[in-house]
């Protein structure tokens, strides 16, 4: 892997409702060379981008928008096969357990480890 | 007589009167009195008397009545004795008139019964009248024993033995002279009765101590065994008598008696049955046999069949059988009551060829002239064909005496003759004798010649000769002619004298006929008298035997009142210790409501002393508060028989449970009401103590809104309050038990419950039963914690097994307080990651590798406007933040140093949470730049404004930043993250910034 851009090229959806985090979240991947989508921070929104956006190569999902469980977006990225990891606070109700193929990070993560989790989903097998 | 009341032993003497059936009555005590004293009143006379106006026919209806039921015929007792027995019954069964006892005698076989006893009464004993037993002793008893070898038997009857004291009597004087002879011929003693009860009771030979009065020691010593309270007769003597049914008047009589001992029957019979007695007694007594009655009994009719040995002592000796012809016609006897030992009546004669002797009587008949035999007394033994012509018989019953019979013309020859012939055992030849027979006259001489045999009676005949006609007329010209031709002085002086002497001797004659006709009407006269006085005599002593029997009656009561009394003294003495022992206050009020008695607790409610028995209740004042109406309600008692409770209070505020009962005697009747008074103040107290308590309890758990269960492990059984019965969902009436409990609790929480209920009644644990569970069924998902305690030791004791007691409270409340807890929790943490999250990117993107003050300056006052969001946000409890206040907050550092500069205004609007945040940060950061480059600096002013309009898809916030009078503005601010926070920090938010001449314009569209 690219040690300056690991995430390079890749397209990836980010889901998060807190607007500074989201921003943060975009400006570690872009800096990873990812092309980041997003963040979206409502249901809705990101019920959207992931139904709709092309070339998805994973998605980086906080588990709950505002009061809201992500799971409606889990199963549309489920749907069209697109990896994703979650990036949780512990507030979820979801039994991430469910998806022992997403990785899990937890808040607050260092951007590393963000990036890590991210290249290991799409590129698997991979080291 | 008087009832023997349950539980007492009758005593001897009833037993007895019991068992010979001699009571009239059997009553209890108090019924007794009460009919003894209704007989005496009405006296006995006057049932009597209205008795002897009643007519024959209805007394003979009750002689064949008792006839027709018990075979015995009372119609010739004495009447005045069966009217006066009579009398009696009916006086006792209170029926004055006769026919209606005959009524009930119809109709009652037990009344037969009664009356048949009441004609019997006989009252007899041992040896009585001692002074005529001790003349048959020495008199009789020793003539039985002569001329009887071992072989023969003596043989005595008694008949009317009764209960057998007379028969017994003559046989011990049997066998005591027995026992002085050396050779003893057996004896047997028949004694006979028609009352079978007595018969019984003879046969026993029981006799009660008292004959000790009329038994010497030494026969009671010979002839009885003294068993406990009475005497028995010996084998020895009891085998002497032999007892049997027999009625003297109707069955045949036993016969070759030596003695018969019939004592106190005869008194009961009238004439003609008292002389068909005797003579029974006559026939069936050997010659020479001894006959024995009572006082004032004789034995003179029929005549000269008994000739008296000792008239005081009553013993007379049988003259000889009387011929049938003189006695009244005996009845027909049925053969199958005979004596077996029955000897036919006499010896029978050698027979003649008939045709000889027939023709020889006749011939005799025909020419020898009429004769008679004549005994010593005088009696007409055999006449022969035509002497009856020579006899008349005069008014009167039959008689065989010769006097009587001759013609009243024969008769003084006759009588001198005879006299003469017995006498002197000379014959004699009378003189003619005129006799007038019906028309015709004839001259009769009597020719008498006494006849003498050895060892028979001397006997005389008479002739009857009549002289004829011719002889007639001779006879009277002779006896009428004073003077003949042939007569010389000395016949004609001797003719005269004759004729006047036979003058004088006709006189004579007539004088003594007359005078003898006097002496005979004397004579009559005399035994008319004699008569009388033996009915009389009789009478009393029938009456004496009644009286005597009423005494033994009397005093047999006399000893029951007695032990009653007795009895009712320890009744009353018990009563009285049972009052005072139960401390109980009891006043007694008779039908009057008068007092009748009380114990002494009654005086502390009532002024009521000894001596006020017999006043009324209502007359006394007591100390109970608010009752009025003792009285009153007594009274209720009384009327209505209903028993009445109450609670009162005295003076002394003690408290009394009053009870008031009708008073019932054992007769069910009412004779008063009975009132108690039971002190209940500790009842009470105690009462009211645990009244209070329960409510305590009961209002403490309605307080607390505890269950409470109770659970006896010795018994198995379970108890619940009303609360855990509604939590479990049973009824009042459902049952409870272990399983019951189990049940109701929800299955997933079942076995923890079980655990720690098992882990509770654990001998060795602390007993502490502490868990929390969900209930299933109705009350499904209600959350309850049960808190108890097993105890072993119910002090003093310890138990066989525990007892667990405790309690359960409903904490659906709680729980779902936890959960939402648990909830807020995880939402805080959330929050707090997400925050420090966000401080986290916000120092990165603030600070981008440096750590000058100035970029750690800007990174706190960020983090600062943050936490002002974020406390707003916590005052609405995260509900939302206001916007007015939130800028005010945001622009409060600048205040001071822009006092007055700052214009804010907007309507009041609620920011939710994930909009409040970063419109905190964009107004900060707009506020941070207008104090570096604008109006917040050293001049200038800021208006910050806001509306809601509504726009086709839904409502907008417009918001408006409006700098002026500031310093001019500069182009060279760096797009960096505050640009991107404020220009993109705002989801959905249409954000623009212009530098207009006056200052910086901000104009924001936000979707809310």
């Amino acid at each position: 892997m690219s040690e300056a851009e690991p995430l390079r090229g890749a397209r990836i959806l980010v889901v998060e409702d807190e607007w500074i985090t989201g921003y943060d979240l975009i400006a570690t991947l872009t800096q990873a060379g990812a092309i980041a989508v997003g963040p979206a921070a409502t249901i809705a929104k990101a019920k959207q981008l992931a139904a709709n956006e092309a070339g998805l190569a994973a998605a980086l999902l906080d588990c709950r928008l505002g009061r809201d469980d992500v799971l409606p977006v889990i199963h549309i990225l489920a749907a069209r096969q697109i990896p994703f990891v979650f990036h949780t606070g512990h507030a979820s109700q979801l039994d991430l357990a469910e998806w022992p193929d997403a990785a899990i990070v937890v808040k607050p993560a260092l951007p590393d480890r963000l990036v890590q989790a991210l290249y290991k989903t799409i590129q698997p097998g991979r080291c | 007589m008087e009832q023997p009341s349950r539980g007492t032993a009758p005593s001897a003497a009833i037993v007895n009167r019991l068992s010979q059936r001699l009571a009239d009555d059997v009553l209890p005590l108090r019924a007794l009195v009460e009919r003894l004293a209704a007989i005496v009143r009405t006296k006995q006379h006057v049932y009597e008397g209205k008795l002897r106006e009643t007519g024959e026919d209805l007394l003979r209806a009750v002689f064949s009545h008792l006839k027709a039921r018990t075979g015995h015929d009372f119609s010739k007792y004495k009447r005045a004795t069966v009217l006066r027995r009579l009398a009696r019954r009916m006086q006792v069964k209170q029926v004055p008139e006769l026919k209606d006892y005959l009524e009930l005698l119809r109709d009652n076989p037990s009344e037969i019964q009664a009356l048949f006893g009441d004609l019997l009464i006989s009252v007899t004993t041992f040896f009585r009248d001692s002074a005529a037993f001790h003349a048959l002793q020495t008199l009789v008893i020793l003539h039985l024993f002569e001329g009887k070898d071992p072989s023969s038997a003596i043989r005595v009857w008694t008949p009317g033995c009764a209960t057998g004291e007379e028969a017994y009597s003559i046989a011990m004087l049997l066998l005591e002279e027995a026992a002085r002879r050396e050779l003893r011929p057996l004896i047997q003693v028949f004694a006979t009765d028609i009352d079978s009860g007595a018969l019984a009771t003879a046969r026993e030979g029981r006799y009660p101590v008292a004959i000790e009065a009329g038994v010497s020691e030494e026969r009671l010593a010979r002839f009885f065994v003294l068993e406990k309270d009475h005497y028995r007769v010996k084998r020895e003597l009891r085998d002497t008598v032999l007892f049997a049914m027999h009625n003297l008047t109707n069955d045949p009589p036993f016969s070759r008696l030596d003695l018969i001992s019939c004592r106190n029957v005869l008194i009961y019979f009238d004439r003609d049955l008292q002389r068909q007695a005797c003579g029974i007694f006559n026939y069936a007594l050997n010659p020479g046999g001894y006959l024995f009655l009572g006082a004032s009994e004789a034995a003179d009719s029929p005549r000269n069949a008994f000739l008296p040995v000792d008239r005081d002592a009553r013993i007379y000796q049988s003259a000889g059988h009387v011929p049938a012809a003189s006695l009244s016609p005996l009845r027909a006897f049925g053969m199958t009551r005979l004596d077996a030992s029955f000897v036919p009546p006499a010896a029978s004669r050698a027979v003649l060829p008939p045709s000889d002797a027939a023709a020889h009587k006749l011939a005799l008949e025909e020419f020898a002239p009429p004769s008679i035999l004549v005994d010593s007394a005088y009696r007409i033994l055999h006449l022969s064909e035509s002497a009856g012509r020579f006899l008349q018989h005069p008014g009167g019953p039959p008689t065989p005496n010769v006097s009587d019979l001759i013609r009243p013309e024969l008769r003084l020859d006759l009588l001198s003759s005879l006299s003469r012939a017995f006498e002197r055992h000379l014959p004699s030849l009378t003189a003619p004798v005129n006799v007038k027979f019906n028309g015709t006259e004839a001259i009769v001489h009597l020719q008498v010649r006494p006849i003498e045999r050895e060892n028979v009676e001397s006997t005389a005949l008479v002739l009857f000769i009549e002289a004829s006609a011719d002889d007639v007329r001779s006879a009277e010209l002779r006896s009428f002619s004073p003077a003949g031709p042939e007569a010389d002085n000395a016949t004609q002086a001797l003719a005269e004298e004759l004729q006047s002497t036979k003058t004088l001797l006709f006189t004579s004659r007539q004088d003594y006929d007359t005078a003898i006709e006097e002496l005979r009407a004397a004579n009559e006269e005399m035994q008319s008298v004699g008569e009388e006085y033996r009915s009389t005599a009789e009478e009393l002593e029938t009456s004496k035997e009644e009286l005597q029997s009423i005494n033994e009656e009397l005093q047999a009561t006399n000893q029951e009142l007695t032990h009653k009394v007795e009895a009712i003294s320890r009744a009353h003495n018990d009563l009285q210790n049972l009052i005072s022992v139960t401390d109980v206050g009891t006043l007694f009020l008779d039908s009057d409501l008068c007092i009748r008695r009380f114990t002494p607790r009654v005086a502390d409610l009532f002024n009521v002393t000894a001596n006020d028995e017999g006043r009324p209740i209502s007359d006394f004042t007591h100390r109970l508060r608010d009752y009025p109406g003792i009285g009153h309600d007594a009274l209720k008692v009384l009327t209505d028989l209903v028993p009445l409770e109450c609670e009162v209070e005295s003076d002394a505020n003690r408290w009394y449970l009053i009870r008031m009962r009708p008073y019932r005697t054992i007769e069910d009747k009412i004779e008063g009401a009975v009132v108690t008074f039971v002190d209940i103040t500790e009842r009470r107290l105690t009462e009211s103590n645990l009244l209070q308590s329960e409510r305590r309890l009961q209002l403490a758990r309605e307080a607390t809104s505890l269950g409470i269960f109770d659970y006896d492990a010795a018994a198995d059984e379970f108890w619940f309050d009303a609360r855990c019965r509604t939590l479990w969902g049973l009824s009042d009436a459902d049952a409870i038990n272990l399983d019951v409990f189990w049940a109701g609790i929800a299955e997933s929480d079942r076995p923890k419950a079980q655990e720690a209920w098992r882990h509770a009644l654990e001998a060795s644990g602390d007993g502490v039963f502490s868990v929390e569970f969900r209930l299933g069924g109705r009350n499904k998902d209600q959350w309850l914690r049960a808190i108890g305690k097993a105890f072993l030791a119910e002090a003093p004791k310890p138990r066989s097994a525990p007892r667990l007691v405790g309690t359960v409270q409903d904490i659906t409340a709680a729980k779902a307080w936890e959960a939402q807890q648990v909830l807020l929790l995880q939402e805080l943490s959330h929050r707090v990651k997400n925050t420090l999250t966000v401080i986290i990117s916000m120092a990165r993107q603030t600070l981008r590798g440096e750590t000058t003050p100035a970029a750690l300056q800007k990174y706190e006052a960020r983090l600062i406007a943050l936490s002002d969001a974020h406390d707003l946000l916590m005052q609405t409890g995260w509900k939302g933040a206001e916007i007015g206040s939130l800028v005010h907050r945001l622009l409060a550092a600048y205040a001071a140093s822009a006092q007055g500069r700052v214009i804010i205004d907007g309507p009041e609007l609620l920011l939710p949470p994930y909009l409040a945040t970063p419109f905190a940060m964009l107004v900060h950061e707009l506020a941070t730049n207008a104090a570096k480059y604008g109006a917040l600096g050293e001049k200038g002013n800021v208006s910050i404004t806001w509306r809601i309009v509504l726009q086709s898809n839904g409502k907008v916030l417009e918001m408006l930043w409006q700098e002026s009078g500031g310093p001019p503005v500069s182009t060279k601010r760096r797009p960096g993250f505050g640009t991107f926070i404020i220009e993109n920090g705002l989801p959905d938010a249409k954000v623009e910034q212009r530098f207009e001449p006056g200052g910086l314009v901000c104009r924001v569209e936000l979707p809310i």
